[in-house]
């Protein structure tokens, strides 16, 4: 007779009350899945909607553009400076920007903008700006010519003057020595990324003529970097300063997503703790309830114990069947619940989960709008850890009852004494 | 802790001076106040006495369920009151059989496995056990009743398969605290034939506790005991049938 065998009969013995607790176990390790999944894809699109679309997963910036953001804190982007960045292991990707605030407009009307002259091949590698466009197109990647500059506008900026694909812009800004410069654009594109620090003001124009309308040709506000592992990107940052140090360009600083967004970062620690305290309180609710069925079920039985201990079982044995009980009761309905968990994670995970109707108007956090799907996220770790967890949780509710069961005086139990 | 055979002139259980004291807080209760007993080889006997008189808390000791408070006990030349739990779990195992008063067999187990049971915790091979097995349970008389479970066995029969549990695993002795205090005067007396047989068919010893006057009448030895004391020793009576 198995001892499994001998656990599972034991537990059909009150059908009711083991289906409870298996049901408890099974909801509870779905639940867990769901929510795992669900807080990894948010994460994720937290994640991906800041440094994707906007800030990289590394940038370099000159130390006094960090403290306060102008023109005239650039930095030269010469030929050594691009080759340490982009032989530095782990980067994918490097995107050069210049960035100024400007005035652009026509006859009727102007607004400010956030002018950003980006790399028109490099940009696309690194961020996800140029898949925002929904009208027109992207910026070509020749030079542009004098005076017939193209240019990207957010959908917020094409509103706000009412221009569209095709009509010209006057731009001026300030250069980084007082001058001011202006250039004619045509509008290519219209932008719309999701993030809206750039659909309602950013100007996207090719490098080389923010570069000149900047007076700062040669040199760049910015640098962002696409890394292999976005998760590690402060030992990235690190490493490239030290490579930075050594060129003697360590007035240029690299800062991770993680510093340039400490909010973000800050956040995505607390959910993970606020993950933890979850899975604690729901491992500790199913513990009580696995626990009143496995010591209900066991203090109905101690002459049955005393029996076993009488001809001649041994208290390891014993413990070993009670426990099984426990264990049991874990992997029948982890099983289920990690079935069903990964079956609801699965179609979120595909389908998405349209958050809009618990979300008031564009609720926006960090200029990522929650008012969209969100794609959980399913691996091994968001299935296996609720599962694991749970089976082992419940093992451990049987150790109470199955020491109790060890413990018993033996011909006390016999004459049901205990 | 196997059986020392060759030591002829030494009974099969002696038990020397044996006292059991009971501590509830303040109260003692003595339940057995020096009892001196030998059992040989092949007995089938039984300690009568009125309720109270120690005989469940005799069985106990000597079938190394507990501890004598005081005095010892030795069985096939092993000084079993010495024994810890594990030693004597073990011992038990080995060269003891057991029948209790009731609720003896494992409700979720069959006939068939609780009369294995004892053979299983050995380790004895499947293939073993089952011949065993089957042979004893047929000739208990409940040949097709090896896959009922111990609720659809009457009281009779269940305590039948606790004699196949007890017998499987060839014990020198086996231990039978009111084994017909459940059962109706019919039941009663064909377990006792049926254990009588097995005691002759196997050689097996018995020792019962008893106040039931057909296990008493059907015993060749009475071991009367009053207060925790051997009060009287019968031996040789008139055997039954
Ligand atoms: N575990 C115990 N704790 C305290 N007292 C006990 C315990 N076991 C037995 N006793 C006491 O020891 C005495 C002998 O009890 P025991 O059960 O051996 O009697 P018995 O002869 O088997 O009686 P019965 O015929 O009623 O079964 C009684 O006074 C009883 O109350
Ligand atoms: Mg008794």
């Amino acid at each position: 007779m198995m001892v499994w065998q001998m656990a599972a009969r034991n537990l059909l013995r009150n059908r009711w009350r083991s289906g409870l607790s298996i049901a408890g176990i099974a909801v509870a390790t779905a639940i867990l899945i769901w929510n795992y999944g669900f807080f990894d894809g948010f994460f994720d699109l937290m994640v991906r909607g800041t440094t994707e679309v906007d800030i990289g997963h590394v940038q370099l910036q000159d130390e006094r553009y960090i403290d306060q953001p102008a023109t005239y804190d650039y930095f030269a982007w010469d030929e050594e400076l691009q080759d340490t960045v982009s032989s530095t292991a782990g980067v994918e990707a490097v995107a050069p920007r210049v960035r100024l605030f400007g005035l652009i407009g026509h006859e009727e009307r102007s607004s400010v903008a956030r002018i950003l002259g980006v790399d028109p091949k490099e940009e696309p590698r690194v961020t996800v700006m140029a898949e925002g466009v929904r009208q027109g197109r992207w910026l070509g990647e020749e030079a542009p010519k004098q005076g017939a500059a193209e240019v990207v506008i957010g959908r917020g900026l094409s509103q706000s003057l009412g221009v569209g694909v095709g009509d010209e812009l006057v731009v001026i800004a300030e250069g980084a020595d007082g001058s001011m410069g202006d250039g004619l654009l045509e509008v290519v594109g219209i932008l719309e990324t999701g993030n809206s620090r750039i659909d309602r003001r950013a100007a996207l124009l090719h490098l080389e003529e923010a570069q000149f309308i900047a007076a700062v040709e040669g040199a760049v506000h910015e640098a962002i970097l696409r890394v292999d592992n976005p998760g590690s990107a402060p030992v990235l940052a690190d490493e490239l300063q030290r490579r930075l140090d050594a060129i003697d360009r360590s007035q240029v600083r690299a800062r991770s997503w993680q510093e340039v967004e400490p909010g973000l970062y800050e956040l995505l620690i607390y959910g993970d703790q606020m993950n933890r305290v979850i899975f604690l309180i729901v491992f500790f609710v199913v513990a009580l309830g696995v626990l009143n069925t496995l010591r209900m079920s066991t203090v109905e039985r101690h002459r049955e114990f005393g029996v076993m201990r009488a001809v001649g079982m041994s208290k390891p044995r014993l413990f070993w069947l009670v426990s099984a009980e426990g264990a049991l009761l874990g992997f029948i309905g982890a099983a289920v619940g990690g079935v069903v968990g990964a079956a609801a994670t699965y179609f979120h995970a595909t389908a998405g989960l349209d958050l809009s109707p618990f979300v008031e108007g564009d609720a926006t956090w960090m200029g990522v709008s929650f008012a969209e799907r969100i794609y959980f996220i399913m691996t091994w770790k968001t299935v296996l850890y609720p599962v694991m967890g749970l089976v082992v949780v419940s093992t451990l509710c049987a150790v109470w009852p199955a020491v109790t069961a060890i413990r018993l005086n033996v011909q006390e139990a016999i004459s049901g004494r205990t | 802790m196997e059986m020392e055979t060759s030591q002829d002139e030494r009974a099969l259980i002696e038990v020397r001076d044996v006292h059991r004291i009971f501590r509830q807080g303040e109260v003692e209760v003595h339940a057995l106040r020096g009892v001196d007993l030998d059992v040989e080889q092949g007995e089938f006997s039984v300690l009568a006495g009125p309720s109270g008189s120690g005989k469940t808390t005799l069985l106990n000791v000597i079938g190394c369920l507990d501890q004598p408070t005081e005095g010892t006990i030795d069985i096939g030349g092993a000084r079993v009151s010495d024994f810890d739990t594990k030693e004597a779990a073990k011992f038990r195992l080995q060269n003891i059989g057991f029948v209790f008063q009731a609720y003896n067999l494992i409700p979720v187990l069959s006939a068939y496995e609780n009369a294995e049971f004892v053979l299983m915790l050995k380790g004895v091979p499947v293939r073993e056990r089952r011949q065993v097995v089957m042979d004893l349970l047929k000739e208990v008389g409940l040949e097709g009743m090896e896959d009922r479970r111990p609720h659809e066995l009457s009281g009779g029969q269940q305590q039948r398969v606790a004699v196949v549990r007890a017998l499987a695993g060839h014990p020198s002795v086996v231990f039978a605290d009111e084994p017909t205090a459940n059962l109706d005067s019919d039941a009663s007396e064909s377990l006792l034939d049926l254990m009588w047989r097995l005691n002759e068919h196997h050689g097996v010893s018995f020792l019962f506790s008893s106040h039931d006057p057909a296990v008493i009448e059907r015993c060749r030895r009475v071991i009367r005991l009053d207060s925790g004391i051997v009060v009287a020793d019968e031996r040789d009576k008139e055997e039954g049938r």
